[in-house]
């Protein structure tokens, strides 16, 4: 089965939301709402201090709950195993939305629907990469299977210590998303 | 995270239906009040009140006509929800009607005991879909078991007020009256109790906002253990067991806002952003 996710590199970010802008840019996102957003860390107390990026999307979770929890199936998962939401079949419960550990979906007012980080299932279906992995400016976002060790993402992850490859907190969700982050750029703070 | 009314007032109906469904058919399993036309009135208002539920249920929804969709999942806790709705009303249809047909003993008690198990499921299944791992404050069986124990306080006042208004033989009239206060005094005194240690285990009291809601479920619950133990002294006409059902709701509602206002996400980036982290905020 392919876990189809993205890895990000956290070393390399710089901030400049370049991935945050094409993803609404690309998927239409409505204003004041995301589906990938980068969000800054300071750590630590002056002068010693520590500060980085850290983009948040869906993080494609193998035992999804959003996909467990909703009434109608909206949330699914395609035949890539890639988890989605039929904004055709969502009843606007937002279920999925309480459900969700990592709160990265969001609520499309004009439509009356959840939506979240489709991995630009319109793009990758047909060979591209997502519009965030195109755009980033420092290359330091990575698309594609895990299970394929010839995916960017997974030569990505393959090139790291292993010790700075890390996944969000896992509540029996099984994240696949993964970032790297060494101890020297930032504290990993989210396991 | 934001109180969704449609969702309490669903819970807080569907479950006060149910727990007046488990005392009305612990009444025809008792045989202490034999009259059929209270039984019918309690009947009509279960199903009022959980016909309301729903309705109130689906006003929390965007898209109700795609609400069909739900049979695709049927394992889903919305599904399980409305199937015990949809049940519960079935059984006071079938109940009314075999009420007016002369049903056997045999019928009446067989129904009676599949009233008291759907009152009792359909109190502790509206709030067993809020266990989820994404919700810490909600993941434990504490939630669901909350929830059963204020609809059951709630459900109590109710049938209190049936019971107290009935106009019927003095000696049964009595005898109800004496066991519905006592069911009021142990549900109001049992939710009280377990809705503390929901709070004290989940550590929930502590953040702002929430101690009042917590006060109003927990004096709702003591209200009507209080209301219990006076009724059971005297026949008190219809102002005491109004108290009695106005506590109720307090301690049922006011679990599900407390409830509510206590969920937060093990981590949210982008649906309730934490504002301090936004690269626009602090930079």
């Amino acid at each position: 089965m392919s876990h189809y996710a993205i890895v990000v590199n956290a070393d390399l970010c710089t901030g400049c939301m370049s991935c945050e802008v094409s993803c609404k840019q690309e998927n239409g996102v409505a204003l004041g709402q995301y589906w990938n957003k980068v969000l800054r860390y300071t750590q630590g107390t002056f002068p010693d201090t520590k500060q980085f990026w850290l983009p948040t999307m869906c993080q494609q979770c193998e035992d999804a709950p959003c996909v467990n929890v909703c009434p109608t199936g909206a949330s699914y998962r395609n035949e890539d195993n890639i988890v989605l939401v039929n904004t055709e079949k969502c009843i606007g419960c937002r279920y999925c939305m309480m459900a969700c550990p990592y709160g990265v979906r969001s609520w499309n007012e004009e439509i009356k629907a959840v939506q979240k980080c489709t991995l630009c299932n319109h793009l990758t279906s047909v060979g591209e990469d997502p519009a965030c992995v195109k755009n980033c400016a420092s290359k330091c976002r990575y698309y594609g299977d895990l299970d394929d060790p010839n995916s960017d993402a997974s030569k990505a992850l393959a090139a790291a210590d292993p010790e700075t490859i890390h996944h969000m907190k896992d509540v029996g969700n099984h994240p696949v998303s993964a970032y790297i982050l060494t101890s020297r750029i930032g504290s990993w703070e989210w396991d | 995270m934001e109180i969704q009314w449609p969702l309490a007032i669903f819970t807080l109906l569907a479950g006060g239906a149910g727990w007046l469904l488990v005392w009305s058919c612990v009444n025809q399993l008792r045989g202490t009040v034999t009259d059929d036309k209270l039984f019918s009135r309690e009947l009509i208002v279960i199903a009022i009140l959980a016909i309301c539920g729903g309705i109130s249920s689906a006003m929390h929804l965007s898209h109700v006509d795609r609400m069909m969709g739900a049979l695709s999942h049927p394992a889903s806790a919305i599904f399980t929800e409305a199937v015990m709705v949809g049940l519960v009303v079935l059984l006071c249809i079938v109940f009314l009607v075999l009420l007016r047909r002369d049903m056997s003993a045999g019928t009446r008690k067989a129904l009676s005991i599949v009233g008291i198990v759907f009152g009792v499921v359909i109190s502790f299944a509206t709030g067993s879909g809020y266990m989820m791992s994404s919700q810490p404050n909600w993941n434990t069986l504490l939630m669901p078991l909350s929830y059963l124990v204020t609809a059951s306080a709630f459900g109590s006042a109710l049938y209190l007020l049936f019971v107290d208004t009935w106009k019927g033989d003095e000696a049964a009239h009595g005898k109800a009256v004496g066991e519905a206060s006592k069911y009021a005094l142990v549900t109001g005194l049992v939710a009280a109790v377990v809705v503390v240690i929901y709070a004290i285990a989940q550590g929930v009291l502590s953040l702002s906002g929430e101690p009042a809601l917590f006060a109003v479920c927990f004096i709702g619950c003591l209200g009507v253990a209080a209301v219990g133990a006076g009724a059971g002294k005297a026949t008190t006409g219809i102002a005491l067991p109004s108290v009695g059902v106005i506590c109720g709701v307090a301690a049922s509602l006011g679990f599900r806002c407390f409830m509510f206002a206590a969920g937060t996400s093990l981590l949210s980036f982008i649906a309730t952003p934490d504002a301090a982290n936004h690269f626009f905020a602090t930079i």
